[in-house]
């Protein structure tokens, strides 16, 4: 399935996320994080696990990270992408 | 199952959410209702969803109040809160009609889950006994002043005696039913002794626990409601006594007699203690 229209969700506050998504010709994903070094790889590993069990084939991700946990993110993207109005995703 | 402290916690903050568990609250209650934009509300469902399952509040009761049967947004709280492993829900401005509809949708669900109503309107400060009946899932009330006096349409006082009738008849209630019955928050968060004053005017009137809107509360809300340790240490000889007197009637502690008001009583500071009348040697 595809991002039909751009869409955010979260905050850029402490413990949260900002993820903002929006029509694209193919997957991509880009990410800024306070963690970014310590934990940069365990973020993309959420983002791409949540993009693929919504069967999301084509979007652009934008991940703003401010110390969110995996639950707060994996929330975060899941509304960003129901937001975007694709149907059937859960 | 609320405890002697139950504090709200907003379901749409991800920071508030993550240190709610290291609180020392009783219980949690997080809030899809008033705390939550209503542009947030389908957010706030999937976060708490997901912190659910991710976070542990072990030891802690987890209560979610819903919005209320009067809008558009309860009957998708409702569906994502019957996936989740929470204790309780809270149903705002609770009416009988509300109690019967969410107990039956947990029926068909084969839900364990209790109804927390939310008492915070005239009609049902009337109705308490109708709403409590309305199902064997409500373990316990809250009750709400700050909407109960905007529904008199009177002036809520931090002295409270505007609240003094619903607020009394409240607590008369949760005792003739026996359940739990939280009192309504206090809502100066800096104010400490006034928050102490009215635990201790909730607490006399025979509410078991009250409500915190910031963590700060939590602390003096539960030692006020946890008995001392002379009240302990005489519920304990009361409850030794009971068991010497091996069911011989009345007799005395102290040249005072003890009959069964006080044998009660004695039962109910152990229960607030946490102590077991049976682990007592």
């Amino acid at each position: 399935m595809e991002i039909v229209k751009e869409a955010v969700a979260g905050t850029l506050e402490s413990s949260d996320c900002l993820v903002m998504v929006k029509p694209y010709e193919g997957l991509k994903v880009d990410i800024e994080s306070i963690v970014m070094e310590r934990y940069g790889r365990r973020i993309r590993q959420i983002v791409e696990d949540v993009i693929k069990s919504m069967d999301i084939t084509s979007g652009y991700f934008k991940i703003q990270d401010r110390g969110a946990l995996d639950y707060c993110l994996k929330a975060r993207i899941r509304i960003a992408i129901e937001r975007a109005g694709v149907d059937n995703v859960r | 199952m609320l405890g002697r402290v139950a504090l709200f916690v907003p379901a749409s903050s991800p920071a508030m959410i993550n240190s709610s568990a290291a609180f020392d609250a009783d219980a949690i209650i997080f809030d899809l209702e008033d705390a939550v934009a209503i542009s947030e509300k389908d957010a706030a469902r999937e976060l708490l969803r997901e912190a659910l399952d991710f976070l542990s509040f072990k030891g802690k009761n987890i209560i979610i109040r819903i919005n209320s049967l009067t809008t558009a947004y309860w009957e998708k709280d409702i569906d994502y809160v019957l996936k989740t492993s929470a204790d309780a829900v809270m149903v705002p401005k609770a009416r009988p009609s509300d109690i019967k509809t969410i107990s039956s949708m947990m029926d068909s669900m084969d839900s364990t889950m209790g109804i927390v109503p939310l008492i915070e309107t005239a009609a049902s400060v009337e109705e308490i006994t109708n709403i409590i009946g309305a199902s064997p899932r409500v373990k316990g009330i809250l009750f709400g002043a700050e909407d109960y006096t905007a529904d008199m349409g009177i002036e809520r006082t931090k002295e409270g005696s505007e609240v003094l009738y619903a607020r009394a008849r409240l607590a008369n209630a949760i005792h003739a039913f026996g359940i739990e019955g939280l009192d309504t928050p206090f809502t100066d968060t800096e104010d400490i002794e006034g928050l102490r004053k009215d635990t201790l005017q909730g607490k006399s009137l025979g509410y078991t626990g009250k409500a915190a809107i910031n963590p700060r509360q939590v602390e003096t809300i539960k030692q006020l409601y946890t008995p001392g340790q002379d009240d302990i240490n005489y519920a304990i000889k009361v409850m030794k006594a009971v068991r010497q007197a091996g069911g011989k009637g009345a007799f005395s502690i102290d040249g005072k007699m003890i009959d069964a008001p006080i044998i009660a009583r004695a039962r109910i500071t152990l229960e607030r203690a946490r102590i077991g009348v049976n682990t007592i040697d």
